[in-house]
């Protein structure tokens, strides 16, 4: 219940955020669920419209769970210096992004952090996706990071041990999974 | 005797002439069905359209392997070439009156660069270009999202 009222509130919060384009990143990923992935790279689609990564996120019990993570087009990764070379399958990257709305292994990704501590936008401009500073191309305003610093405290918020709380009838697993991995917002190199 | 044949014959030309200026295609009464709202045209004929031309080039990088989606048989490039020419023509759709009289000037011009669009997409497929399909793949949806920017603002 409790991830649904910080859901809720921070869908209220973003509820200003455009969606625009085709494929657009309102129809499809969910602007109120960050999320940090980091493992090795596994396949890569690297077509139009969309490159996609596909990668074995690893969990912090040791496990892993194949993601796959929707990027610019290629065209424009190739300009931002994220080439078919540096994105081999084996390559160890973290990906920070959104997760898709129907809660699926999927996200858009906003950066990509290579081993040698390189990071780089490899998400669309204009698409609607939330103004997190991520995109070069776009000057995230106060307002708009303060938006994105309510979600992804409430995200962490929600990670803590609870000691009070006993609404829990609407927290589904995947989702606290979800929430749990938005909130480490520093990604390592 | 010439010049009355001449002049027959110029006669003759204009009636003809003004006999073809009254025909149908200049009718206003024209009716063009266009049951389909832009939405659905868009989503039932221009996007499976440019999803198929998109989906004729680039690249699938695996653990074990690395193949090009470049179509291999005529099979694969007629279909590149009928979602050209889709595309194309869609470009037209969108220009109907029913389509294109509420909006502004604009939405002619986006809807003649994706003709365009599709013309170089079925140059690529006539010249069995897997590389120059890839770069009008890229061209093609920055048409797409400039009047997606401008016009699909309610989704």
């Amino acid at each position: 219940m409790r991830i649904f009222k910080i859901a809720s509130c921070a869908a209220v919060v973003l509820a200003g955020v455009n969606v625009l384009a085709h494929h657009a990143f309102g129809a499809e990923f969910d602007p109120n669920r960050p999320l940090i992935l980091k493992g090795k790279v596994t396949k890569v689609e690297w077509v139009n419209p969309h490159a996609w990564i596909h990668l074995e996120h690893e969990k912090d019990d040791g496990t892993t769970e194949d993601w796959m993570v929707e990027g610019g087009t290629p065209n424009t990764l190739l300009r931002r210096g994220i080439t078919r070379d540096t994105l081999k399958p084996g390559t160890k990257i973290v990906v920070d992004g959104y997760q898709s709305k129907d809660r699926s292994n999927r996200a858009n990704g906003r950066n990509i952090t290579y081993d040698d501590g390189r990071t780089l936008f490899m998400g669309s401009s204009g698409t609607g996706a939330p103004r997190d500073g991520a995109d070069p191309t776009e000057r995230a305003t106060e307002e708009d990071q303060e938006r994105l610093e309510q979600v992804r405290n409430a995200a962490e918020e929600e990670s803590e041990p609870e000691s009070d709380d006993s609404e829990t009838a609407d927290s589904t697993e995947d989702g606290e999974e979800a929430t749990e991995q938005a909130s480490d917002n520093t990604v390592e190199d | 005797m010439t010049r009355t044949r001449l002049f027959i014959a110029c006669i003759a030309l204009t009636i003809t002439a003004g006999c073809g200026l009254d025909d149908s295609s200049r009718s206003p009464e024209v009716a063009y069905d266009s049951a389909l709202t832009t939405l659905e045209l868009m989503h039932l004929v221009v996007e499976p359209a440019a999803d198929v031309l998109w989906d004729s080039a680039g690249w699938i990088m695996t653990l074990e392997e690395e193949y090009s989606l470049v179509p291999t048989d005529d099979e694969g490039w007629f279909a590149a070439e009928s979602a050209a020419g889709i595309i194309i023509e869609s470009g037209n759709l969108l220009k109907l009156p029913e389509r294109s009289a509420e909006r502004a000037a604009t939405w002619i011009d986006y809807s003649t660069e994706m003709s365009e669009q599709g013309k170089l997409a079925w140059q690529a497929v006539l010249d069995r270009d897997g590389e120059a399909l890839f770069q009008v793949g890229a061209s093609l949806y920055q048409s797409c999202v400039q009047c997606h920017d401008e016009y699909w603002t309610n989704r």
